[in-house]
């Protein structure tokens, strides 16, 4: 078990050299929640509900822009890189090093959280909030759910091209879908029953319980099990679905000499 | 005594499409192959024959369609994960390494993979650091490495978690010279140490370099195995053994001779001025010298060689026919 | 003249086909027209949760996601010159550098308008957008200036994609700031002064205004002044391309850098 825990560390480190960008490129995916606080923080000026929206939506935005710039193409990198075969010939279960990779990328989010906050603290725009620990909570369950669908979609990936040409229209799909920037109830009924199946779904409302006050008075508890539940769903489907592939690769494979 | 690698009946087939529809390559055809413990074994053959795919199966990243393949008495695919803990392999090339990782990270993820951690992980990184000469390396970036330098720490990869046996894919392909050898010397020393390994290859002077032992593969079929020597003897060309002597004409008598030796194919008598050279074509190697020499020597010898078959020879012999 | 405007459009089209980054239906889908519709869902449900009015962010929305063509579409399009390494065989033809990039530019203006296009009609059909007092002819003006103007942003920012790698930074800060800056989610002078200084510089600012006019019903001679302005704006740019890319020609041919892999 030692073992194991040790081999998912190092999962977790190599997967956070992997994903650690240029400045270049991170910047890139750090400008497009820069633009949401500016739109949140002056849209309604003096709302503390625009503003809300503007910084922590903003947040969470970079913090799932940042997870699937980092783990989208994750396994399909390894599969370039030739280094699928370390990981698929390892004694260590496949499992172990999935899930380093998970809070590896998780783990990278916060370079969001760093850049908004730090932009909004010094532009005098950072609301009051409730409750500080509870927002810390919701950050880190927030960036562990994006990681587990950011894996998910790894490995969908590889397994089917059609999944690849959904590209950014996927990334874009969560900030419609989860809650980032407003609350799920104002979307059409069958839409807010697939919003409610995904993890960050439940996170993004522990974060705005944190700064507003828990929705319709429901008790925190209840976001806060549903995205770890449903974050461990996520993790097994990416698990399953990635033995599914590899077991196709080692069945199929292509002619060598 | 458990062979380090036993295959039987192996079969592996690949649906591959092309403009005629779909159609079945057949990579390894029924390969029967045994490499015992402590051996260099080495596997020759063109491209096609089967060599990686045969590696690929040994490393339990590829199934076999049908036959049996054991590492160590494990069978790769009922028992994969015990074959995973006994098997090192590369397959060299500029890919199969985290190039945003450093040398020294490489080797510790890949040791931790395979259970291999803490003091213990770090002081084998230092050691195989050093055999393979990367040391003052070690804290650089892999993406800064050149090729040959990411084929050393391929080896050094390999052998973090000290498997009994290490596979090679054409661990030499690529590398300039210097390069090349530094990775032979490398595959020596490891063999000292009583690993098996089993290298894929087709330069012929590196198989007759390095190996106890080799077997020649063709679209998928052994064709052949033994040792270098043995497998010379299949090669369709004799050994050739050249006189110099100081003085001419040998007479016919001489040269028929020669010619009536045990083994003796042909002779030659090549005229060069004030000197003549007497090559003698023998299909029984180097048996026929001394008494080719007795024959000659009222003649004065001035040189003599002897050209013996080489394992090129044999192996174009075995895959072409 | 007839000669540049033949280079011109034979240029575009080349170009456009050799370098059509999409390679199934579904990547063109998704990129041309999921892309834009999810960023209008967004921005107008945001409105819409915090009690303002979707309809105005449904049309600032669509007209700017033709940013998506005339930015990114653009400097892809110069991009891939170096990436296909077929950069050198254009600037050592002797062809009007203006015209040669220009051209590139003409498919991209075309793909954006049917971009906005779509936007608004998604924006009728969910949002209950009204457009029955759209000004027929002054709109579909209007969408091209804009489109055209956005461009001249891309061919600038394409000259920088000549010699350097980061241009997914570049095209990101482009789009992103026209989606904060020039009016499209906010009435511009609801941004504090330097922000809002920012955006009369820009393309789209003016040209955006002019759209939501003529959607409203006003008439081409109230629009004019506006695009006027962006029509001013995209001259701009595109004189600044023009200078952008001589200079970096000389002095990537001193440095030998246009081809860096």
């Amino acid at each position: 078990m030692a073992s194991w825990l040790r081999a998912g560390l190092w999962a977790t480190r190599a997967q956070l050299r992997q994903a650690t960008v240029s400045a270049g490129t991170f910047a890139g995916v750090a400008i497009a929640p820069l633009s949401i606080l500016i739109i949140g923080a002056f849209m309604l000026p003096g709302s503390p509900a625009g503003m809300a929206r503007g910084v922590f939506g903003s947040t969470l935005v970079g913090m799932w822009s940042t997870v699937f710039l980092a783990a989208s193409l994750d396994i399909s990198r390894e599969r370039t890189q030739e280094t699928l075969p370390l990981i698929i010939s390892a004694p260590v279960p496949t499992a172990v090093v999935l899930i380093g990779k998970i809070l590896g990328n998780a783990l990278v989010s916060f370079a969001a959280v760093a850049v908004v906050f730090t932009v909004a603290v010094l532009a005098g725009l950072f609301p009051l909030v409730v409750d500080a620990p509870l927002l810390v909570s919701g950050l880190v369950l927030f960036a562990v759910s994006s990681a587990t669908v950011g894996l998910l979609v790894s490995v969908a990936y590889v397994v089917t091209r059609a999944a690849t040409g959904l590209g950014n229209a996927l990334e874009m799909g969560v900030w419609v879908l989860c809650g980032l920037l407003y609350p799920v109830s104002i979307l059409p009924g069958p839409v807010e029953a697939l919003a409610r199946a995904l993890p960050m779904t439940w996170s993004a409302r522990v974060v705005y319980a944190a700064v507003q006050g828990a929705e319709d008075g429901e008790r925190v508890g209840t976001p806060v099990a549903l995205s770890l539940a449903l974050a461990a769903a996520t993790t097994l489907a990416a698990i399953l679905l990635y033995r599914l592939a590899e077991r196709r690769w080692r069945a199929a494979a292509e002619p060598h000499d | 005594m458990v062979a380090a690698i036993e295959c039987q009946a192996l079969t592996r087939s690949f649906r591959t499409r092309s403009r005629q529809g779909p159609r079945e390559v057949l990579a390894l055809a029924g390969l029967d192959l045994s490499v015992g413990p402590g051996t260099l074994f080495g596997v020759l053959g063109p491209n096609g024959a089967g060599k990686t795919t045969l590696v690929r199966i040994l490393t339990t990243l590829l199934l076999p369609t049908s036959g049996h393949a054991r590492v160590a008495g494990f069978d790769v695919v009922d028992h994969p994960n015990r074959v995973r803990a006994s098997v090192g392999f590369t397959f060299g090339g500029d890919r199969g390494l985290y190039g945003r990782l450093t040398g020294r990270e490489n080797l510790l993820y890949a040791g931790a993979l395979h259970g291999v951690h803490g003091r213990d992980a770090r002081r084998r990184a230092a050691e195989l650091l050093d055999v393979v000469g990367l040391r003052e390396s070690a804290s650089r970036r892999v993406e800064t490495y050149s090729r040959g330098m990411r084929q050393r720490l391929h080896l050094a990869r390999a052998l973090m978690h000290r498997p009994p046996l290490l596979l090679l894919d054409e661990p030499t392909t690529g590398l300039d010279p210097k390069a090349a050898r530094e990775v032979r010397q490398l595959v020596k020393r490891i063999q000292s140490t009583g690993a098996t390994i089993l290298l894929t290859t087709h330069l012929m002077p590196e198989a007759e370099e390095l190996c106890d032992a080799l077997a020649v593969l063709a679209r998928g079929r052994l064709l052949a195995a033994g040792r270098p020597s043995e497998l010379k003897q299949r090669s369709s060309q004799p050994t050739v053994i050249e006189v110099e002597v100081e003085t001419s004409p040998v007479g016919r008598d001489a040269v028929a001779a020669i010619r009536a030796l045990d083994h003796v194919v042909a002779v030659e008598v090549l005229d060069e001025g004030q000197r003549q050279r007497v090559r003698v074509h023998s299909s029984g190697g180097s048996g026929p010298l001394l008494d080719v020499l007795r024959r000659l020597e009222l003649h004065g010898l001035r040189t003599v060689n002897v050209r013996e078959p080489t394992l090129e020879d044999a192996y174009l012999a075995l895959v072409h026919g | 003249m007839f000669d540049a405007a033949r280079l011109f459009v034979t240029v575009g089209w080349y170009s456009y086909k050799a370098l059509f980054i999409w390679l199934t239906p579904i990547g063109y889908v998704m990129s041309k027209v999921a892309v834009p519709l999810l960023q209008i869902t967004v921005f107008a449900l945001l409105a819409r949760s915090l009690g303002l009015e979707p309809g105005q962010r449904v049309i600032g929305n669509a007209v700017q996601s033709a940013a998506l063509n005339g930015v990114f579409g653009t400097m892809m399009a110069l991009h891939g010159e170096r990436n296909f390494h077929t950069l050198a065989f254009l600037i050592a033809s002797p062809a009007n550098r203006l015209v040669t990039f220009g051209g590139r530019i003409l498919a991209h203006v075309v793909d954006g308008m049917i971009v906005v296009l779509l936007g608004l009609t998604f924006g009728v059909i969910v949002f209950g957008l009204d457009l029955s007092h759209a000004n027929r002819v002054g709109t579909p003006l209007a969408f091209a200036v804009t489109v055209t103007a956005i461009s001249g942003l891309g061919l600038l920012l394409g000259s920088a994609a000549l010699v350097t790698r980061d241009i997914l930074l570049l095209g990101n800060v482009a789009y992103w700031t026209l989606v904060a800056l020039c009016g499209v989610n906010l009435p511009v002078d609801q941004l504090p002064e330097p922000l809002r200084m920012v955006a009369q510089v820009l393309p789209l600012t003016r040209g955006l205004q002019a759209v939501r006019l003529l959607l409203a019903g006003g008439s081409l001679a109230q629009a004019a002044p506006l695009l006027a302005g962006e029509l001013l704006v995209g001259a701009a740019y595109y004189a600044a391309a023009y200078v952008a890319f001589q200079a970096i020609e000389r002095v990537a041919a001193r440095r030998a850098t246009l081809e860096l892999d």
